[in-house]
């Protein structure tokens, strides 16, 4: 299960660990096409947490990530960001890029 | 063994895949993105049978109707194709999947033309977009420019009237050459100013677009002050994996298929936008999806014509 992040616990919940962020809005098609992808990587791989970030409804987080374009996935370690992809990709692909990031 | 494996999952390879089904033929489609391109799109007004629908909920329907069918359907990137003897075999990225079909349908689509103005590159997702219906919404009351006249362009152009203060169409022809239902619409609206006959030679900014430089003067100046750029520049097919099977491309990169959508490789058909096909909409792809699968259905079960 992907969690929702808010604004109130984004800062408390994304400081630690390998987390891997999608930043989405519901109007925006491919955001749909990522949602299942997401939700499935993040059943299969354990060492890593998975958000949802709603930019309309986090709009400050959005801006502090400079994410102008959806779907923005962004890959933090220890709270730092180490990478970002911009787009919608399939399940191997994201696994990828998760491995890249986070070795 | 499959009966057919379709590669691409939009509207040529899903309306392939109901009919393929239909047929009864055992079918999986491979798709690295489901819906395809048209997934960007807000809202789809000319598809039969529906006044306005966005893409994704377009795209969904036939993913639903072709899984109610039977279709199995799965999502990955397929890296290699390959003949064996009168089969075929299909590789995906994740090297652990191979599957082998009597067929081949490639429904491989296109993808976005990319602006090669110095700096484009450099602010892609920072100022530089090629979804309007994805980022249109991070420019409220902000200057956009959208470069292109096609459907789409103007399609992307009314969906950010409604959003920016300022909409500048940038195009490079004196007439854009969207539906004229399209041009009104936008001809309509007060904050949107069409550029005529020009063409974006660089993207500036610092970290973010704030400026795009034009070649030719545009009120005395050269350099637009705008917060965003929606390129819309048409597209490129995806024939590449078509290529590892030796099957026709032309100069224009598209497979060549003939009226049965057959390529040159027996076995092997192509549909959608990714084919040499007169007219890049969906319900052509969705057309030319139907006729490759009835030309497998033909091929598999040897009857000259279904009809």
């Amino acid at each position: 299960m992907v969690e929702e992040l808010t604004q109130e616990d984004f800062d408390e919940k994304t400081k630690q660990g390998k987390v891997v962020l999608d930043f989405y809005a519901d109007w925006c098609g491919p955001c749909q096409i990522v949602k299942p992808v997401f939700e499935k990587v993040s059943k299969e791989l354990n060492e890593c947490i998975f958000f949802r970030v709603d930019v309309e409804k986090n709009r400050e987080q959005a801006n502090a990530y400079a994410v102008r374009s959806i779907p923005t996935i962004i890959f933090l370690k220890d709270g730092k960001e180490v990478s970002r992809y911009l787009g919608a990709l399939p399940e191997d692909a994201l696994k990828e890029k998760i491995k890249q990031s986070f070795n | 063994m499959y009966d057919t494996i379709i590669i691409g999952g939009g509207f040529a390879g899903l309306s392939a895949a109901i009919y393929t089904t239909r047929y009864d033929l055992k079918t999986l489609v491979l798709a690295q993105e489901m819906g395809g391109a048209i997934t960007d799109s807000a809202g789809i007004e000319n598809y039969p049978g529906y006044k306005n629908i966005s893409g994704y909920d377009l795209m969904k329907k036939f993913e639903d109707q072709a899984r109610s069918f039977g279709a199995e359907i799965n999502t990955g990137k397929v890296l290699k194709l390959e003949k064996k003897g009168k089969t075929f075999k299909v590789r995906m990225s994740d090297q652990e999947k191979e599957y082998e079909s009597m067929s081949l349908i490639l429904a491989l689509g296109t993808e976005r033309r990319k602006l090669k103005a110095p700096g484009a590159e450099k602010y892609e997702g920072k100022g530089v977009h090629y979804c309007a219906t994805c980022d249109g919404a991070f420019y409220r009351d902000k200057t956009v420019a959208v470069m292109g006249g096609s459907n789409a362009a103007a399609h992307s152009t009314l969906l950010l009237s409604r959003l920016a203060k300022k909409v500048y169409v940038i195009y490079r022809r004196q007439k854009m050459r969207c539906e004229p239902i399209l041009h009104d619409r936008i001809e309509q609206k007060k904050n949107v100013e069409i550029i005529y006959n020009t063409n974006i030679i660089r993207v500036e900014g610092d970290k973010f677009v704030s400026q795009v430089e034009l070649d030719k003067e545009y009120q005395g100046k050269k350099k637009l002050m705008i917060d965003g750029l929606f390129v819309e520049i048409g597209s490129i097919p995806n024939s590449e994996l078509a290529k590892q099977l030796k099957a026709r491309i032309n100069d224009m990169k598209e497979i060549v298929v003939d009226k049965h959508c057959s390529t040159n490789i027996p076995g092997v058909f192509a549909a959608g936008d990714v084919t040499n096909t007169v007219l890049r909409q969906g319900v052509t792809a969705a057309a030319q999806g139907v006729i490759a699968a009835t030309s497998a259905y033909q091929l598999i079960t040897n009857r000259p014509n279904i009809n």
